[in-house]
């Protein structure tokens, strides 16, 4: 009887609290929203073209959905394995995310915030874009690409687009997968030196999200768009900062998305499915001297990898200025001085707003100097990575996996799921396991 | 997977084929949409471009002239008055090309999405068989062939990058 009482009371309380919530939630986005002026004309009001900043409530909400999404990312994946599911979750991630959230805060452009705080002390960086960017990575840790697989907007955009997959030869995307791992050393640089930020500056599919209207940018987002008709997520092998970080770590996941949990017969569908070119072949162990040699030319890249770090870090101090060109304040700088000199400068109204600004030629200079000094010892670090980078490549490629069976590559798999929704032992598996089951 | 059920009927891809045809369909027309909207919305890129208020010719013209009336209150009135008008008109036509930009990529994506969806269910909907060729992977010769291509671009690519970093740092930049 108790027991009775008490769950009809939670079905009777349950409807007010969701009441509740969602009158509170409303308050709280009225509340932020300020009055616009009153015109006694008509007057078209001006389009924001960023995201406005959301009440805090709405940030631990967007919090919660990721962590709800990343879940059930890696319950789909790895427990339910159905490419279904990834599929719906993956919509339902680029409705929310992406044109919903218009692509703020994303975990991609959250590195520029985490390294910003990290290198400048008096940056606040936010709770979320400290969740976007820490949640994923330690999924993948835990649970492998399942950010990628369903939640990422980026990824999602490319994933549902992608009409006619074409293969591009395994040696050109041995190199182009160097990329993400160059612009993830720009982004961090320039983030961290107080700069730009580079990486929302070049994501080409956010304007989509924000319904942007203005060709520079509309331009780009349509031939991205393009490109992943045929090219499966060319930004996220090719381009991903964020991908990179991932692309390291999901070789040491606890457990990871694989083709078959039982047997492989070598039929190749897998592979055939897969747009990414992620399914590696079967290879067999090399001959004692080819091991040899290839063991000789890893100690000798080893060998050669501190003086590679070391004169990367050399050539990126002495390149570190140029790397600031676009800097602000070194844009302010060359302003300042264009009309000191009196030529004409490149933009009139910005220069007009320096010369009332109030500050003297001396204080921007210094200012900028100041900013040259911190990209020299930022750039340093970027052509240690630089030289890091090349180093950990080449070591891959020296070495040669032995594999008896089609298996996923630990850094390559997005974990979409087309390899085990292909694969017929997979597929014989899970009918075999309905039919055991009893119906309900 | 449904090749793999026994229980499947052989006449399947017949159910099939009428919807493969009438997906394929919907694509093509979703192209040609897009390319319709495309051409209309790069019309209107260039009207934006020509109507922007700040550097438009008239506004350029009336503001010289404006300078040129100096004392003439009579003549600078009239002036200030035609460059309020049209300045208006500037920013209504504007703030119209604009929106119209921003409803013509709603319907552009709209379209695209529509081509997605029709191009992949045109794909999926098509019977085929799969027909997996046994195979026993790559030769360890084959596989050390495409590492060694690999590494030496790989090489190439950093030897590149070492190249534009030398250069950026030999050339000083602009101060």
């Amino acid at each position: 009887m108790h027991e009775r009482h008490s769950s009809a009371s939670v079905l009777y309380r349950l409807p007010r609290a969701v009441a509740a919530l969602v009158l509170l939630l409303a308050s709280v986005a009225r509340a932020a929203n300020f009055p616009p002026p009153e015109f006694s004309q008509p007057y078209p009001f001006p389009v924001q073209p960023n995201p406005a900043v959301r009440p805090e409530l709405f940030m631990y909400l967007d919090m919660a959905v990721l962590l709800l999404a990343l879940g059930l990312a890696a319950y789909v994946v790895l427990v339910r394995r159905s490419r279904l599911l990834v599929l719906l979750l993956t919509f339902a991630s680029l409705l929310y995310f992406g044109f919903w959230r218009h692509g703020c805060t994303c975990a991609i452009g959250a590195i520029q915030n985490v390294a910003q705080a990290l290198a400048d002390p008096t940056y606040a960086v936010t709770a979320v874009a400290v969740a976007f960017f820490l949640l994923p990575l330690l999924f993948t840790l835990f649970f492998g690409r399942v950010f990628c697989a369903a939640v990422c907007p980026l990824g999602a955009v490319q994933e549902l687009v992608l009409v006619k997959p074409l293969r591009l030869p395994r040696w050109l995307t041995g190199v182009l997968v160097v990329f993400p791992f160059i612009t993830l050393g720009l982004g961090v640089l320039h983030a961290a030196c107080g700069g730009i930020y580079a990486i929302c500056r070049h994501d080409p599919f956010v304007p989509l999200f924000r319904l942007t209207e203005r060709p520079e940018f509309v331009v780009p987002a349509l031939a991205a768009l393009g490109v992943s008709l045929f090219i499966g997520r060319y930004y996220c092998r090719f381009a991903c900062p964020y991908g990179a970080l991932l692309r390291l770590l999901q070789p040491l996941a606890r457990r990871r998305a694989s083709i078959t949990p039982t047997t492989c017969s070598r039929c190749t569908l897998c592979r055939n499915a897969c747009p990414y070119d992620a399914i590696r072949e079967p290879v067999a162990a090399p001959d004692e001297a080819t091991a040899a040699r290839l063991k000789r030319q890893a100690q000798l890249l080893l060998v050669l990898a501190p003086f590679l770090l070391a004169a990367g870090g050399i050539l990126g101090y002495a390149a570190g200025p140029a790397l600031a060109h676009e800097d602000p304040r070194l844009v302010a700088a060359r302003t300042m001085s264009q009309v000191e000199a009196g030529v004409p400068p490149r933009d009139p109204v910005a220069a007009e707003a320096f010369s009332r600004s109030g500050r003297t030629a001396e204080q921007v200079q210094a200012e900028a100097e100041t900013v040259r000094q911190r990209f020299r010892v930022g750039g340093a670090a970027f052509g240690a990575w630089l030289a890091l980078v090349a180093v950990g490549f080449l070591r891959r490629y020296t070495r040669l996996p032995v594999r008896d069976t089609f298996e996923t590559d630990p850094m390559e798999c997005f974990a979409c799921g087309r390899c085990f929704a292909t694969c017929p032992h997979e597929q014989t598996r899970i009918r075999n396991a309905q039919r055991e089951t009893p119906a309900p | 997977m449904k090749y793999l059920d026994p229980e499947l009927p052989i006449a399947a891809s017949d159910v099939t084929r009428p919807w493969a045809v009438a997906a394929a369909r919907t694509a093509v027309a979703a192209t040609a949409f897009c390319l319709v909207v495309l051409a209309l919305l790069l019309g209107n890129a260039h009207l934006l471009k020509r109507s922007n208020p700040l550097n438009h010719p008239d506004m350029l013209r009336l503001e010289s002239e404006l300078e040129a009336a100096g004392r003439d209150q009579a003549k600078t009135a009239q002036l200030v008055d035609e460059i309020r008008t049209l300045d208006r008109q500037l920013r209504q036509n504007y703030a119209r090309g604009y929106t119209s930009a921003r409803h013509g990529l709603g319907l552009l994506l709209g379209g695209l999405a529509v081509f997605a969806i029709a191009a992949r269910l045109a794909g999926a909907l098509q019977p085929r068989t799969p027909q997996p060729a046994p195979r026993q992977g790559l030769t360890t010769a084959t596989a050390l062939l495409l590492n060694q291509r690999t590494r030496w671009l790989v090489i190439g690519l950093f030897f590149l990058v070492t190249l534009l970093l030398a250069f950026a740092a030999w050339v000083p930049p602009p101060r």
